[in-house]
């Protein structure tokens, strides 16, 4: 469905309307456009189109015309504002409103403020409002956007029998009614008639005749390609290819080097004075946006003291922004190469992790990637690579405990006869499967860190490093109450033998294990969004049994009315200590309602704030939008699983319950900072979509992964020794013939960055000098805003990597095993044949099936691969 | 985005100029009531706090981030705050229908003098959209009305922009079946 079909003999309606409307694509645009000149029937039906759009604007203007003009909130409801803007920023822009008004007056205002318009300033306001007004529309490029728009309003022939008065076309503005606007209108007027006479011969709405600024506003739609059209099931590759550009920091180098024209068109968009709109920018400010929106109903629930105080606005916002582009705090700001490793943060974007723009990660790729294998969405992933110790010493990240992807490439491989295509393969979930038997912390630290380094299997003169978190094991029956709100998709793609029918049994195990303290809550969402279950306590088993048996399958999706309400009944039963958590089981097909995953991610990441966490269970094969729920939960501080077997179903709903329920801490972040007397260069494994700038780390605004009980998260670090002849790391650039080399060791950094108290002072440089690396964690409480330091040290231990205890080489395993389904260029010297030679001993001295199960995976993976 | 001026700051330090703000108000406050209020069953008190309340939140947006997508920003977020606002009545009340908007302007018929012969012709064009599920009449407003593209459409309610474009086709193919449209 993703290639354009530029021979297409008859178009779709749906085509002839964007065209009527002016949003098809350039290239469909001419192509339709002489369609239309040579097919009378079309020409026709184009012109019926028009027609009614120009009707229902009529209706829409008469509207405006008959009703009491609209009050906005004038002049003083903009003092108001800006009134309240420098209030609730708790002080981070102090002059904001001094030019504007005379600090005796301001203090005045300030105690009105927060009632809206103050008729006081009104006269003042409205003269300095007329100014703006009037520089604003002297702007060129502004004042045509208003006419380009204009001129999609009256957009119909003259030759109709209806009289449209064309000031009302141009944008209402009522409220205020000065000289400037009124000579606009009468620009736009004037402008508009001629419009409409040469509307007359003309069949493109005029449309033709616009400047290129009006193509350049609209091209950035995607293609529209009509094959899927009705089943309403797009992808939206276009969405996460510019979420960076906005908002990264390096933004213009990434339009620039990109140049995949969304960015582009995004750039000429900001020309106009925010009013045009690139998909870019767009994207961009959906993060921005909804954090916005969302943490409005924050404050509205929690008391406006929330909303400032949680972080949302400041905070949450450089979270995205520098999530996307944080590399400038790295030491090696300028150099390219380092970008794909500390880009990326939290977006999941590779684009945002970007400038790795010689890698083939093009468009075109993605595309054909997500076509493959019926429907399944998976986000590309691209390699870490390699960072030298004197340019970043810091390697930042947060933790995954995520499964699906090992669970969806296992369903892939062993039951499709598949191999997962590499965007679905995340190293750091085939890691953190397993069950490693890491020992649970002896106090009250929410996990204990282990750490070990070994020879590397695939590149015997690097060293592997290990970096085990394991989360203390709760006892089930002394959990706290839970409040479960079970958000179900039965929309007709679930109705399959391994979908509903498995939803219901996994959450009948769920279940079966809650009590009378517990609230359970369904609500199901299809065409439209039900509350099937209203919160029940746990003990009224019969009840909810009888309300799960009930659940049919049906209609199409809209994965997003019914996220809201869900987390709408769970806020609403809230229980302030518990667990309260929801919990979307879904085959990730959310194809009607808030499909934009930053919308869906912003929704989560507002209600996750509010300590109601997400569950992402993934059902079925295709139609699974992988990438779409490894980003929801990611951020909604959750879990996504993928469940494909009941077996799966009774490890995540009874196995791994507590872990999945309840978590142990939140915001939790590594950094890793190497010894550069040690180690010339690293490189994380996985993660790729979890990496953080090193600023970030102390930033207890930045959200991160959270361990549940029983988790474990596990990180390997392939490091090239001092001294070793590698490439790895080779400079992309020759060395800096000026600075000096000490300028840019590590200790300073370390110093800059963290708390000069917490930092373990007093211990000599020798005894550093020693360390390998030193492991930083930092995490905050479930209920906790402020984050706690841990560090551990980690000295050589010389170990070749056969010595390495069993649950090093599985780890070590399952990463070599990602990377060669991932044809990572980073795969050393790795074989199938070495690999599952390595893994199948590491398995075996664990009897653990689900490793054996791993290896039968790697021999499906190389048969496989040796049968192309 | 053509600037990149501001590089190399924390973007929370770059907040929105307040001359942009002043113009964006201009421009958009009255649009801004008028949508949040439909969203509202009409009550424009409310609709202005909706969009007071938005214009607060625009000033602590990261700048010059924010300034593209303003408009759809706006929208979003005032439609986001309307629909919660109206949803606080309960589990179920998300799934009810929104208020008809013709029954509020019909408290405020136009004066007699307008309504001329074509307006019979623009009524049954209402009757007619008045009937139309209402995903696809926000759509339709937000396209003809509120002058957003599908890109923004989509931006504000979370539809996809191709699906803005096909539930908008939808609705005018249904209008054109409905009406006899006079040549």
């Amino acid at each position: 469905m993703n290639v354009p079909n530029s021979r297409k003999p008859a178009w779709e309606e749906w085509q002839l309307t964007a065209f009527v409307l002016g949003e098809l694509d350039e290239t469909t645009e001419t192509q339709l456009q002489r369609a239309i000149e040579s097919d009378r029937s079309l020409a026709a039906e184009v012109k019926a189109i028009r027609q009614t759009i120009a009707q229902v604007s009529a209706v829409y203007r008469n509207e405006s015309k008959a009703t009491v003009p609209i009050q906005g909130l004038g002049t003083g409801g903009l003092q108001a504002i800006l009134q309240r803007a420098d209030t609730d920023s708790s002080g981070m822009r102090p002059n904001y409103l001094a030019p504007l008004i005379p600090a005796s007056d301001a203090s005045a205002i300030k105690a009105e403020q927060p009632g809206r318009p103050i008729m006081k300033w009104l006269g003042l306001l409205a003269m300095s409002a007329c100014l703006l007004i009037a520089v604003w529309l002297s702007v060129p490029s502004l004042s045509s956007w208003m006419l380009d728009h204009a001129e999609s309003l009256v957009a119909f022939d003259t030759s109709e029998s209806m009289n449209v008065e064309p000031a009302s076309a141009t944008i209402v503005t009522d409220g205020k009614k000065s000289e400037a606007q009124v000579a606009t209108d009468n620009a736009a007027l004037s402008r508009e008639l001629s419009m409409l006479q040469t509307e007359v011969a003309a069949n493109s709405v005029g449309r033709a005749a616009s400047s290129p600024q009006t193509s350049a506003a609209d091209s950035p739609l995607p293609d529209y390609e009509p094959a899927e059209m009705p089943d309403l099931l797009f992808e939206e590759p276009q969405f996460e290819q510019v979420l960076s550009t906005p908002q990264n920091l390096l933004g213009d180098e990434v339009a620039g080097q990109n140049s995949e024209g969304y960015a582009v068109a995004s750039n000429e968009m900001g020309g106009r004075g925010g009013v045009g709109m690139g998909m870019g920018g767009m994207m961009g400010g959906m993060s921005m946006g909804m954090e916005g929106g969302m943490s409005m109903e924050g404050g509205g629930e929690m008391g406006g003291g929330e909303m400032g105080g949680d972080g949302i606005s400041g905070g949450m916002m450089g979270g995205y922004g520098m999530g996307a582009g944080q590399v400038e705090s790295a030491p090696a700001l300028a150099v390219a190469s380092t970008m794909g490793m500390t880009g990326g943060g939290t977006n999941h974007d590779p684009y945002s992790r970007g400038l790795e723009h010689e890698r083939h990660w093009d468009d075109g790729l993605r595309r054909r990637q997500y076509a493959e294998s019926s429907n399944n969405r998976f986000d590309s992933i691209v390699d870490n690579k390699f960072e030298r110790v004197s340019d970043a010493p810091l390697s930042t990240f947060s933790i995954d405990v995520d499964t699906a992807s090992y669970a969806k490439s296992r369903q892939l491989l062993m039951e499709n006869n598949q191999l997962p295509p590499a965007g679905a393969v995340r190293i750091e979930e085939f890691i953190n499967y397993f069950d490693y038997e890491y020992a649970g912390p002896g106090n009250n630290d929410p996990f204990a860190a282990h750490l070990a380094v070994a020879s590397c299997p695939w590149r015997p003169e690097h060293k592997l490093v290990r970096i085990a978190l394991q989360a203390p094991k709760v006892d089930l029956s002394k959990r706290p109450a839970a409040n479960i709100v079970f958000l179900l998709d039965v929309s007709g793609s679930m109705d399959e033998a391994n979908k509903l029918p498995l939803v219901k049994e996994s959450l009948r195990m769920l279940i079966e294990q809650l009590g009378e303290n517990d609230r359970i809550a369904m609500v199901v969402y299809a065409g439209a969004a039900g509350c099937v279950l209203e919160s029940t306590r746990g003990d009224k088993q019969k009840e909810i049994m009888g309300a799960l048996e009930r659940l049919s399958a049906g209609g199409s999706t809209n994965g997003g009315d019914g996220i809201q309400l869900a987390y709408n009944i769970a806020r609403d039963h809230y229980i302030p200590g518990g667990i309260n958590r929801v919990i979307l089981c879904t085959d990730g097909d959310f194809n009607v309602g808030v499909t934009s995953t930053q919308a869906l991610v912003d929704l989560v990441v507002e209600n996750a704030k509010s300590r109601t966490f997400l569950t992402v269970l993934g059902y079925g094969n295709g139609n699974t939008n992988d990438a779409m729920m490894e980003q929801i939960s990611n951020q909604g501080n959750g879990v996504y699983a993928f469940v494909d077997s009941w077996r799966e179903a009774k490890r995540q709903m009874v196995q791994q319950l507590a872990g999945n329920l309840l978590t142990v801490a939140k915001d939790v972040k590594i950094q890793v900072e190497f010894n550069p007397q040690q180690i010339q260069a690293y490189r994380l494994l996985g993660y790729e979509n979890r990496i953080m700038a090193a600023e970030d780390f102390n930033n207890d605004q930045k959200d991160a992964g959270e361990i549940g009980a029983g988790h474990r998260v596990t990180a390997l670090y392939e490091v090239v020794p001092l001294g070793t002849q590698s490439d790895a790391g080779r400079p992309p650039i020759d060395e800096l013939r000026y600075q000096s080399r000490d300028s840019l060791s590590p200790t300073p950094t370390l110093n800059q960055l963290s708390n000069a108290s917490e930092t373990a002072a007093g211990e000599t440089a020798a005894e550093f000098n020693a360390e390998l690396l030193a492991v930083k964690l930092r995490y905050k409480q479930p209920e906790g805003d402020k984050s706690e330091l841990l560090v551990f040290p980690l000295k050589d231990s010389e170990a070749t990597f056969n010595e390495a205890d069993r649950d090093f080489r599985w780890a070590a395993s399952m990463a070599q095993f990602g990377m060669l389904l991932r044809n990572s260029p980073h795969a050393g010297n790795s074989s199938w044949s070495s690999l599952i030679e390595q893994a199948a001993v590491a398995a075996r001295e664990a009897g653990d099936p689900h490793r054996e199960e791993g290896v039968q995976m790697m021999r499906r993976a190389a048969q496989l691969r040796r049968g192309r | 985005m053509g600037n990149s001026t501001n590089n190399g700051k924390s973007p929370k330090c770059d907040v929105p100029p307040r001359e942009w703000i002043a113009q964006v108000f201009a421009q958009l406050e009255v649009p801004l009531v008028g949508y949040a209020s439909r969203h509202l069953r009409g009550d424009f008190e409310a609709a202005r706090d909706v969009v007071q309340e938005a214009f607060v939140k625009l000033c602590q947006q990261s700048w010059p981030e924010i300034e593209p997508q303003v408009t759809a920003w706006l929208y979003r977020t005032c439609r986001n705050r309307a629909i919660d606002l109206n949803r606080r009545e309960g589990c179920m009340s998300m799934t009810t229908r929104s208020t008809d908007v013709s029954q509020l302007q019909d408290q405020h018929d136009p004066p007699p003098q307008q309504r001329a012969e074509m307006d019979e012709q623009l009524d049954q064009v209402r009757v007619q959209l008045d009937q139309l599920p209402d995903r696809q009449q926000e759509l339709l407003r937000l396209r003809l009305h509120e002058n957003l593209s599908y890109k923004q459409i989509a931006e504000v309610t979370g539809l996809t922009a191709t699906n803005v474009g096909y539930l908008l086709h939808q609705a005018i193919a249904t209008l054109r079946a409905k009406s006899v449209v006079k040549r």
